[in-house]
């Protein structure tokens, strides 16, 4: 519940923050001198009271004196209704030396009628919540005169004072509590007027004294909430005169920055309307560049396609002839055309896929396709092509599926380009091909233990033409456009293929494609 | 030769007679007044008694004034005379011990006749009943309650009484206590008018703390003359105090101071003859004495001022 409070007053102005702590400081002050005030005006009169009673009871004493002497009670008398007169006296008397009583008028208290005081001066005997009980020995005084008009006087002849009775009066104190209590009263009643209109005062006061700080605060707000560059007013104190001038300061430099800034935001967005036109004149070119080059990669290919084709088909008719008249001399050498000739189709079928897959006018056909025959059909493509280079093979198969749907030639020659690769970059080495499948898709691993990439090489591998080095590229026959054809392919079958390879300890290769 | 030798011998002889008397004559017409020094008005006292001894004294009048504290041996080496006077009770703590070598009188003291000489400030019996009968003239009783400080001035208050025909009722008391019933007493058996009550300058029968203020008030009640020798009374109440003329007192002890050297030094102590009055005419008028003019204008002090 405190927290609660106290929270709540830190999260009010600072205005009823000062008004509270100023209020709080005050009531304190103000009970603080109240309680001081009250207890030394009380003890004070307490005091005098005192004083007053002993000066009646001593004043008794030196008026019984003849009395006594005399040992005549009506002598007494004057002086008892003297005593009397006072309102707080509730009881006196005289007593002989021997504590007889001489006079006695008013009722005392029962327990301390019968007390007697052995006192040479004036002197409380008794004191109770109630009274004060005071004893005033009666004394015959010795005459010595120390002023001058003593000098005309006797000189000293008794020697010292005699005591021949007791004067001894009751002292109420119920005037002194009534008075005290009244007293009290009045302070407290002073002191929380004194509060209240200290408090009223403060507030007029420390309102006024906040009204810019209060002004300086809405503005601050409205800026805040509108976003707008406000200016407050310079009123008040020093400090909010200060504080008015470093917002309002601030506000000019904003404003300026903000009108820099759209300044810069224009001539940018200008720039960026002129770039984005030059681009887009420059991407539609390189788009029909490109389109283009595919068309005419395409039509090329298929130019080259059909004299390459006679050739074969020519020198296979050649090496026929040759072998029925017997010149296998010349038969090698046709072998080595047919070969080539095999090879530069092979390149130019693989420059047709690529520009059909640029140009987009490659078929996807999906249809189920029997994951064994697939293996079976890759399995008598690589196996020789591993033992080339000594090389061993094998294929693991953890798939629990027996068909998918999917495009078979693609896949088919997306994993025989891989594997062929593996088979190609590594020697001594071996090949492990891997099927895996789950729910929804079948994945296929193709390990090997050749040369391996680095990761730059794992960064580039995928685009065209790009084989990791001109060195290898000479060691290693190809175009550079196998897995970029991958790539391309195992897309469209909404496939993914990525690579993972540590330079001179192989690569893993992993087709991930959907199995319906 | 023998003649001439006879002739220095005798004008020899003659001078030293003549050197020696003028040395006595010197030394005996100088006198040392001790007096105490205190402030006004009390200081006017002592310097009216010194000019009353200075009118009277034909010799020098050496003063020496005793402060409030001082050293009693250096007051005897500066005391040079054989003739001293002694004023107040300074003047008589001195001369205490000095007044069998030398011829002292004492003054402005309350002296009871005892070794030493002087005149008493405690105004002599026959003065005040003078007073009396010229202010109180139909009192016809004189009361008074005597201690043995006061009981040397009975006598003449005895005869004084007798010669005036009054009768003087004087009560010896030993203490305040017995003072005290003995004025009780008094004023219980006291109904008639023409009673007076004598407070004689005595500690114990005027003690001014207890008997004096119970005395003046009962006998304001009563319509009791009161008179004293002590000049504060009249102030108090009483309707007559006795005041010293102290130019006179000055006299009378350069007077006293010859007796006593004439009687080789026999102490007389001698009350106050020359007095003055102080007078209460509210006190007076209470009474129902009406003072005509030009016997007012005789009072020394008239109270209320």
């Amino acid at each position: 519940m405190d927290n609660v409070k106290v929270t709540k007053l830190s999260e009010r102005s600072i205005k009823a923050q000062v008004i509270v702590f100023i209020v709080i400081a005050i009531t304190l002050m103000i009970f603080v001198l109240s309680f001081v005030t009250s207890s030394g005006v009380n003890q004070q009169y307490r005091q005098l009271m005192l004083k007053n009673a002993m000066q009646i009871t001593e004043g008794l004493a030196k008026q019984a004196v003849f009395s006594v002497l005399s040992g005549s009670e009506q002598n007494a008398q004057d002086a008892m209704e003297q005593v009397q007169g006072f309102e707080s006296v509730s009881a006196a008397r005289i007593l002989s030396d021997n504590y007889q009583p001489f006079i006695s008028r008013g009722e005392f208290p029962k327990s301390i009628q019968d007390h007697h005081s052995h006192l040479l001066s004036t002197n409380i005997s008794v004191e109770t919540d109630d009274f004060w009980f005071i004893t005033s020995p009666i004394v015959i005084k010795i005459e010595n005169n120390e002023d001058d008009s003593g000098e005309l006087g006797f000189e000293n002849t008794q020697v010292a004072n005699e005591v021949i009775g007791y004067a001894e009066v009751v002292y109420s104190k119920s005037h002194l509590i009534e008075a005290q209590t009244q007293l009290t009263l009045l302070i407290a009643l002073v002191g929380l007027i004194s509060i209240i209109i200290l408090s009223f005062v403060m507030h007029f006061g420390l309102v006024k004294l906040f009204i810019p700080l209060r002004n300086l605060a809405v503005t601050m707000q409205l800026a805040e909430t509108t976003g707008e560059y406000v200016f407050a007013e310079n009123t008040g104190a020093k400090e909010i005169k200060s504080m008015a001038h470093a917002f309002n300061s601030m506000m000019k430099v904003l404003k300026k920055q903000e009108n820099d800034i759209k300044r810069h935001r224009d001539r940018l967005e200008s720039e960026v309307k002129v770039r984005t036109s030059e681009l887009i004149e420059a991407r539609d070119a390189a788009l029909t560049a490109s389109r283009h080059k595919s068309e005419f990669i395409a039509n090329m290919s298929h130019e080259l396609r059909t004299p390459i084709q006679s050739i074969i088909g020519y020198g296979e008719l050649v090496t026929e002839e040759l072998e029925l008249e017997g010149q296998f001399d010349l038969i090698d050498d046709m072998d080595r055309i047919a070969k080539n000739s095999q090879r530069l189709l092979n390149m130019i079928n693989s420059l047709l896929n690529l520009a059909k897959v640029e140009s987009g006018k490659v078929d996807v056909s999906i249809a189920e396709v029997d994951l064994e025959g697939l293996i079976l059909t890759i399995s008598d493509t690589i196996s020789p092509l591993a033992s080339r280079n000594n090389n061993t093979f094998s294929i693991v198969q953890n798939q629990k599926v027996s068909t998918l749907q999917t495009d078979k030639e693609k896949v088919e020659q997306v994993l025989i380009n891989l594997l062929s690769n593996a088979c190609k970059f590594t020697e001594n080495g071996e090949i492990i091909f891997t099927i895996n499948n789950s729910e929804n898709f079948i994945e296929f691993i193709v390990k090997d233990s050749g040369i391996g990439l680095t990761k730059e090489q794992q960064i580039y591998i995928f685009e065209e033409f790009r084989q990791v080095d001109s060195s290898q590229s000479r060691k290693f026959s190809g175009t550079g456009l196998g897995l970029a054809i991958s790539k391309a392919f195992v897309e469209l079958i909404n496939g993914t293929i990525i690579v993972e390879s540590e330079l001179g300890k192989g690569s893993v290769f992993v087709v991930k494609i959907p199995a319906q | 030769m023998t003649h001439i030798k006879s002739i220095f011998n005798y004008f020899f002889l003659l001078s030293l007679l003549f050197l020696s008397n003028y040395s006595y004559s010197n030394i005996a017409n100088k006198v040392t007044v001790i007096y105490p020094d205190i402030n006004a008005p009390y200081d006017k006292i002592f310097s009216q008694i010194i000019e009353g001894i200075r009118s009277e004294f034909k010799g020098e009048v050496i003063t020496l004034k005793l402060p409030r504290t001082f050293d009693r041996q250096k007051v005897f080496k500066n005391i040079s005379t054989k003739k001293i006077i002694a004023l107040g009770k300074r003047g008589m703590g001195i001369v205490k011990d000095i007044y069998q070598e030398k011829s002292v009188v004492v003054g402005a003291f309350p002296l009871t006749p005892n070794k030493i000489s002087g005149v008493s400030l405690m105004a002599s019996p026959t003065a005040l009943f003078n007073s009396l009968h010229e202010l109180a003239p139909q009192v016809k009783i004189i009361n008074v309650v005597y201690s043995k400080s006061s009981a040397w001035l009975m006598e003449e208050a005895k005869e004084e009484a007798k010669n005036k025909g009054i009768t003087l009722k004087a009560i010896p008391v030993e203490d305040i206590k017995m003072a005290v019933q003995a004025y009780n007493d008094l004023f219980k058996n006291t109904k008639s008018k023409n009673v007076a009550i004598w407070l004689p300058l005595d500690p114990i029968t005027a003690n001014e703390k207890i008997i004096v203020p119970a005395i003046l008030e009962k006998a304001w009640e009563k319509k009791i003359v009161v008179f004293s020798s002590k000049p504060t009374h009249a102030k108090r109440g009483a309707l007559f105090s006795a005041l010293p003329d102290n130019e006179s007192l000055g006299k009378q002890l350069v007077t006293l101071m010859k007796t006593v050297n004439n009687n080789n030094n026999v102490s007389v102590v001698k009350p106050l003859n020359s007095i003055q009055l102080a007078v209460n005419l509210r006190t007076a008028a209470h009474l129902g004495y009406n003072y005509q003019p030009s016997m007012v204008s005789d009072f020394t002090l008239i109270f209320p001022k």
